[in-house]
């Protein structure tokens, strides 16, 4: 059941939110259980099959962190088992189908809720306190604005939320915020993502004609079309959080205003890169420095400028995580390539850093990272890397580089874009936005005039998104 | 400033070889020119060096500021006496 689906909006969200006013006059446990129960329901109500699955996981999982919690001289080892089997389950359903041929079905949002649990295992085994109580956990895990397509959560920061024990009800202030970043989140998808959708699907069905003009439309579209579906249902998901009153991190942060690659890395799928960096860079360069240092190696920017302290101390940790990266998302070779080929950006990016390359101007800079992520967003959307290679060379111009009738697209849709850019170049985040970050000029506020616009917004959003339109990260 | 603060200064210059760089205890890491994960992932190696502590990975992402640092080095060298 996706967040714009008329059920979801007409439904499920109105008992969901009433039965949490209902149960939090029982107190914090029966809030919890019928979050539980709900969040159970929104998962069956789009992958019932996949329940059990789910249900393993989770109690799997749990009983993990206790055995961890108990056993304090093999904690390392015991959610070193525990890592292992969690990628070993998303392995098999993710890698099943084009290797073994088995037709396992993908569950539901098994790559969000196996990385969730892999970060609580890792946190309790490095920690010194008890393991969290069992039904915080289900919570913590289950919780249905997260459970389908994140943002990731981190056990640290948002489990207490989970494990309080006090403030289990709905107030107004949290109602009225979180209304605000779901309906903008509904207009993101409905209004600025969905209208890209059917123009992008028919430049890659055409993706050996396309002509310059036409493949530079289609990559630029579907960037757009992927920032503003993902962000939007980012959005959706934190105002659902804070709606229940949990605080849900951040994925997105202008990612096309970065300034280079590393910068883009730190705005782009914000939980996922911090899981990744947390759990797999920092771990292997802790090790490769660690190594380094056994051997009187110098860990220094001068030693990095070697050739073998770069391929050890950069090549190395960054490849992994950037091919993780790639593969997380599916069993693909245009996503290895993608992991790749930002994995490449990166260190080409460190480089230029340390042998102290001029400073480009803010413009230059900005085209030129946004240039770098358009190759990448292309290789992720393509389903073979023959399909991208032809949308890439017809941006090029080796498809030709003049207008055809065939590829011409409406005037309409070229000013579409350009005001999708002065959006996503002028506007505040939705966050800056709600919460009135300071120097922001436009914010919103509790008064009759924002919640007449929120009303005009939720209607538009309702009408515009009409019950259809897929998120693009339900497929992960 | 303290004299551990003065030794972590003193890392941080080596690691970036820019010695006009003056921490203060709670700017974060990374306002310093060019700092980045890899930098701090360092940084806490030359540490456990210098001051003959041990990190855990999971221990970095907390690190957000020299205050950050020199309260897990106290802590780890009370464990430590103990």
């Amino acid at each position: 059941m996706a967040f714009n689906s008329f059920s979801f909006l007409l439904w499920f969200l109105p008992l969901a939110l009433a039965g949490y006013a209902a149960a939090s006059r029982g107190g914090a446990r029966w809030a919890k259980l019928w979050l539980i129960v709900m969040s159970l329901l929104f998962y069956a109500c789009g992958a019932w099959r996949s329940i059990p699955v789910l249900l393993l996981s989770v109690a799997g999982n749990v009983v993990l962190l206790h055995v961890i919690a108990a056993g304090h001289r093999y904690r390392a080892w015991l959610a070193a088992t525990g890592v292992v089997a969690n990628l070993a389950l998303l392995g098999w359903f993710k890698y099943a189908v084009p290797v073994l041929g088995v037709d396992t079905g993908l569950p539901l949002g098994i790559s969000f809720f196996t990385f969730v649990q892999i970060g609580s295992l890792l946190s309790q085994a490095f920690s010194d306190e008890p393991a969290p109580r069992t039904w915080d956990q289900v919570l913590f895990v289950l919780f249905f604005p997260t459970i389908t397509s994140g943002p990731i959560l981190n056990s640290r920061e948002t489990m207490p939320q989970f494990a309080r024990s006090d403030s289990w009800r709905l107030t107004a202030t949290d109602l009225s915020v979180g209304s605000g970043f779901f309906i903008i989140g509904l207009l993101k998808k409905g209004l600025l993502a969905d209208p890209l959708g059917p123009l992008v699907a028919d430049g890659f069905a055409n993706a050996d004609s396309l002509t310059l003009p036409a493949a530079w439309w289609t990559a630029v579209a579907w960037s757009l079309q992927l920032y503003f579906d993902f962000s939007g249902y980012t959005d959706m998901a934190i105002g659902l959080g804070w709606m229940f009153g949990f605080r849900l991190p951040d994925n997105f942060d202008q990612p096309y205003k970065a300034r280079c690659v590393i910068d883009y890395w730190q705005r782009w799928h914000m939980s996922l890169t911090r899981f990744l960096m947390n759990n797999v860079h920092a771990p292997l360069t802790l090790t490769v420095l660690r190594w380094r240092r056994r051997r009187d190696l110098a860990i220094d920017d001068k030693a990095r400028r070697t050739a073998s302290g770069f391929v050890t101390m950069m090549v190395g940790p960054i490849l992994v995580t950037m091919l993780l990266i790639g593969v997380w998302h599916g069993p693909r070779w245009t996503y290895v390539l993608f992991g790749l080929l930002h994995a490449m950006f990166l260190l080409v990016n460190h480089a230029w850093r340390l042998w102290r390359g001029p400073v480009l101007p803010t413009g230059v800079a900005v085209a030129l990272t946004y240039g770098a992520v358009l190759v990448g967003a292309v290789l992720f959307r393509a389903s073979t890397p023959t399909e991208a290679a032809a949308v890439l060379a017809g941006m090029t111009g080796a498809h030709g580089i003049g207008y055809s009738p065939a590829d011409v697209r409406p005037l309409l849709n070229a000013l579409w874009v350009a005001a999708l850019f002065v959006v996503i170049w002028f506007a505040p985040t939705t966050r800056q936005f709600m919460l009135r970050a300071p120097g922001i000029r436009l914010s919103w506020a509790p008064t009759p005039r924002w919640a007449a616009a929120f009303g005009c917004g939720v209607t538009l959003g309702i009408l515009a998104a009409g019950g259809t339109g897929e998120f693009v990260y339900f497929r992960f | 400033m303290t004299t551990q603060l003065a030794d972590l200064t003193h890392l941080v210059r080596d690691l970036l070889r820019n010695h006009d760089i003056d921490l203060e205890e709670t700017a974060p890491f990374d306002d310093l020119p060019l700092w980045d994960s890899m930098y701090l992932v360092a940084l806490v190696v030359e540490v456990e060096d210098h001051f003959g502590v041990m990190f855990e990975p999971e221990e970095i992402e907390g690190i957000v500021t020299p205050a950050d640092l020199l309260r897990l080095i106290a802590n780890k060298r009370v464990l430590v006496r103990n």
